[in-house]
Order: C-alpha cells, then sequence, then structure tokens
C-alpha cells in the first residue's frame, strides 16, 4: 500500500530532468560528505579525525558510543596525561588510552607508554608481542573535543547491517522522491 | 455589530514549520486567483486549497502529501528535536570554552629512594627505579562546572637523564567525578605506578614533581591543565639496593 500510488504517483510525474536533478543533487550530498571529511583530515593532521569509542577502558570519561574529535600536529608534542588514539600492528581498530610514561631522546624521538584510566594495568599486553613502547608513528590522533552519545548511530549501523541498509534506503528514497 | 467569522478547523493548519512540504506543493495549490490580497497570500500558507478524495487522501498521506501524515510528523518532530539538542549542546560546550581552569597545587616529595634492580614490568635489564612518597594539596571544587563531567588529576614527575632529555612519568592519578570529592589533601602517599627510569640515570638528577588535571566535559573541549607550583629535588647519589647479575 505504500508504493502502489503515493510514491510511485510522485515518481512518474517528474520528467526525466527532473529525475537528474534529483539523482544531482543527492550526488552532491554524499561528495559534500566526503569533501567535510577530507577537508577535517587536512585540517586536524590526523588520518581519521573522528572516531567514536568502541569500549568502556577509559570509563567514566568516555563510555561507548562517544564521539571523540582529533588533531595530530606533529610539531606539538606528546605529552604525559593526554589522551592519545593508537594503532598496534595485528589489531584493526584503533585503541584510546591515556599516556603514563613517556621518554625523549636528544634526536627527539619519543617511546611512550599508555593506560586505559579504567584498567588496572597499563597496555604492554594490549601491544603487538615484544612491543613495549609506543612511538609517534603508532598515534593516530590525540583526543581534543568530546561529544557524548551521538557514536551510537555508527554501532548500531555497524552492528546490524540490516539497519544501515535500511537507513541508507530511507534517505536515498526521501532524497529521490522529495520535491522542494 | 461586527460579524467575526472564524475560519473552521478544517481549513486550519498547525504553524508554518509543520506544513514546509505541503502548502507550497504544487499538486495543493490549484487556480490561485489573479486578485489575491497580500493577506489572502499569507493566508493560503494556512489553508488547505484542495479537496482530495477519500482514497487519494489516504494513498498520498503516507509520504509527503498532507501535513498530518505520520511520515512527515515524525520527520518534523525528529529533526526539530535534533536541532533543539544541537543548540542546546554547542551552547553548553561554549558556556564553560573561556573559562579559567588553573589552580594552585602544592606537592612536596619524601622519602626518596632508589633502588638498582632488574625491570621486570620491560626486559629485566637492570634499570633504576625510583621509590618517591609525596604530599598534594590542592582544591579543585571550584572547577566543577555544568560542563565539567569528571577531573583526571594526576602527579607527573618530570627529569632528564643523559640516555633521554626528557622524561615524564606519572606516579600517581585520581578520577573525581563530584566536587565534594575535589579537595585534595594527600600526606605521604606512596606512588600508585612504578618509578622506573629507561635505563640507569636517576642518581644526582633533579626532578620535577607537579600536578596536573585534564578536565573532562559532558560536551565540548578536552582540557589539560598544570599546576604553577612544582616540587625539585634531587635524587639520592646511592642506591639503597643493587642486583648485580
Amino acid at each position: 500500500m505504500l508504493f502502489d500510488q503515493g510514491v510511485l504517483d510522485e515518481l512518474w510525474r517528474m520528467n526525466k530532468r527532473q529525475f537528474l536533478y534529483q539523482c544531482l543533487s543527492f550526488g552532491m550530498i554524499v561528495s559534500s560528505a566526503l569533501m567535510i571529511w577530507k577537508g577535517l583530515m587536512v585540517v586536524t593532521g590526523s588520518e581519521s579525525p573522528i572516531v567514536v569509542v568502541l569500549s568502556g577502558s577509559m570509563e567514566p570519561a568516555f563510555h561507548r558510543g562517544d564521539l571523540l574529535f582529533l588533531t595530530n600536529y606533529q610539531e606539538d608534542p606528546v605529552r604525559v596525561g593526554e589522551i592519545v588514539v593508537f594503532k598496534v600492528e595485528g589489531r584493526d581498530i584503533p585503541i584510546v588510552h591515556r599516556v603514563l610514561k613517556l621518554h625523549e631522546k636528544v634526536n627527539g624521538t619519543v617511546k611512550f607508554l599508555t593506560k586505559g584510566d579504567n584498567n588496572s594495568v597499563d597496555d604492554r599486553g594490549l601491544y603487538a608481542p615484544g612491543q613495549l613502547w609506543l612511538t609517534k608513528k603508532d598515534v593516530v590522533g590525540r583526543a581534543r573535543g568530546f561529544l557524548p552519545y551521538v557514536g551510537m548511530v555508527t554501532i548500531y549501523m555497524n552492528e546490524y547491517p540490516k539497519f544501515k541498509y535500511a537507513v541508507l534506503a530511507c534517505l536515498g528514497l526521501y532524497v529521490l522522491v522529495h520535491r522542494e | 455589530m461586527i460579524s467575526v467569522r472564524p475560519l473552521s478547523i478544517e481549513h486550519v493548519a498547525l504553524p508554518p514549520f509543520w506544513n514546509r512540504n505541503c502548502y507550497f506543493h504544487e499538486q495543493f495549490t490549484v487556480h490561485r486567483s489573479p486578485s489575491r490580497t497580500s493577506s489572502n497570500r499569507f493566508l493560503e500558507n494556512f489553508v488547505f486549497r484542495e479537496e482530495l478524495s477519500q482514497k487519494q487522501c489516504e494513498t498520498r498521506s503516507i509520504f509527503c502529501s498532507r501535513m498530518h501524515s505520520l511520515a512527515n510528523r515524525s520527520n518534523h518532530l525528529v529533526s526539530y528535536t535534533l536541532t533543539v539538542m544541537a543548540i542546546i549542546t554547542g551552547a553548553c560546550a561554549l558556556s564553560t570554552r573561556f573559562l579559567r581552569y588553573e589552580r594552585p597545587a602544592r606537592v612536596v616529595g619524601r622519602r626518596v629512594e632508589l633502588h638498582h634492580i632488574p625491570n621486570f614490568t620491560t626486559d629485566n635489564a637492570l634499570n633504576d627505579f625510583a621509590v618517591v612518597n609525596f604530599d598534594v594539596k590542592v582544591d579543585l571544587r571550584g572547577l566543577f562546572n555544568w560542563n565539567v563531567k569528571q577531573l583526571f588529576v594526576y602527579l607527573t614527575a618530570e627529569y632528564a637523564t643523559d640516555d633521554n632529555v626528557f622524561n615524564q612519568v606519572v606516579v600517581w592519578d585520581e578520577i573525581i567525578e563530584r566536587r565534594e570529592d575535589a579537595l585534595l589533601d594527600l600526606n605521604d602517599v606512596a606512588s600508585e605506578y612504578f618509578f622506573w627510569d629507561d635505563g640507569s640515570g636517576l642518581r644526582n638528577r633533579n626532578v620535577t614533581l607537579y600536578v596536573s588535571w585534564n578536565v573532562i566535559p559532558v560536551a565540548g573541549a578536552l582540557l589539560d591543565v598544570a599546576s604553577p607550583l612544582t616540587n625539585r629535588f634531587l635524587f639520592p647519589s646511592t642506591y639503597k639496593h643493587v642486583v648485580t647479575k
């Protein structure tokens, strides 16, 4: 009943030009989202400027589903107490933890150790086998801003692919059918 | 007598934000009369112009036809709610953006000992291990406002050795979630984390202790603030305990 007259009528009424225009505006939305993301990468210097917290290892500061805004400027140094997002070899998902110890050599190479606020031990057990320290190249970004709950949407989308496709289909249909 | 003729209820729509989609839609604006007054034109925004058959109404009402449709109402409700929440969150973040979170935190290091023992946390090489007890006195109650979720307070030991020009070791931290808990007065507390040097360069070295805090907001910028007060002292020149391999 949903599609038999109402929506199809709308589509039918449009001529070819209008339909193309709608497709174009849909493409505009997608490409502007991509542009914003890539633009943020340039501005923040981080390969993923916005991350979603997936675990409770930083509770009560960050909970699952919270959003973090990262920067990764090479000129500002890593210091103890900072919340860094880092990648470990063999793990797909980056980790958000706090820097606990740091040693810097004369030539500027830094090695540091991290720990989650809610963990009782440091992260050496999470690093790659044999890895004792993190270095700058492991860092994806440093947390600079915080927004609660918003990331739950992406968590649901990842956990329930059907939900993701439903949302995408609804958005696509809305953009194509909707006429201003 | 002035007779006021009220518009009957089925001809009046909800305020404009409810009906954005419908009334500018060509499907509903039939046969505009050439002699429209401005008030008439204004009313057209609110008046349902076309009589649709019952069947048409039912089928079209699902998507984007009428203001009363479920899709329309939920769409507007959701977008309105999200807009309001985004504005409130932004205002909350902005309201505390320019506050100063610096406070003086008094810190004193006590009972400093050095040991030269195998570092069991890394590769069992002989490293310097420091024992530092400390006093901390700081009143952070004034930092709490509606946009502070928690404070992460930590004590840093900063020093330089021959191997490393810059070293930082966190020896103690505390998570404070309530204003009542934010008055810290610690006396002769043992360090919470191991104080290992990366090598064996702690003897006769200056070390600086200072308290910092990381302000976690409800929404907004994450701030790191260090106390301007520090405590600088010298590590002893001898080991208390030496393990020889």
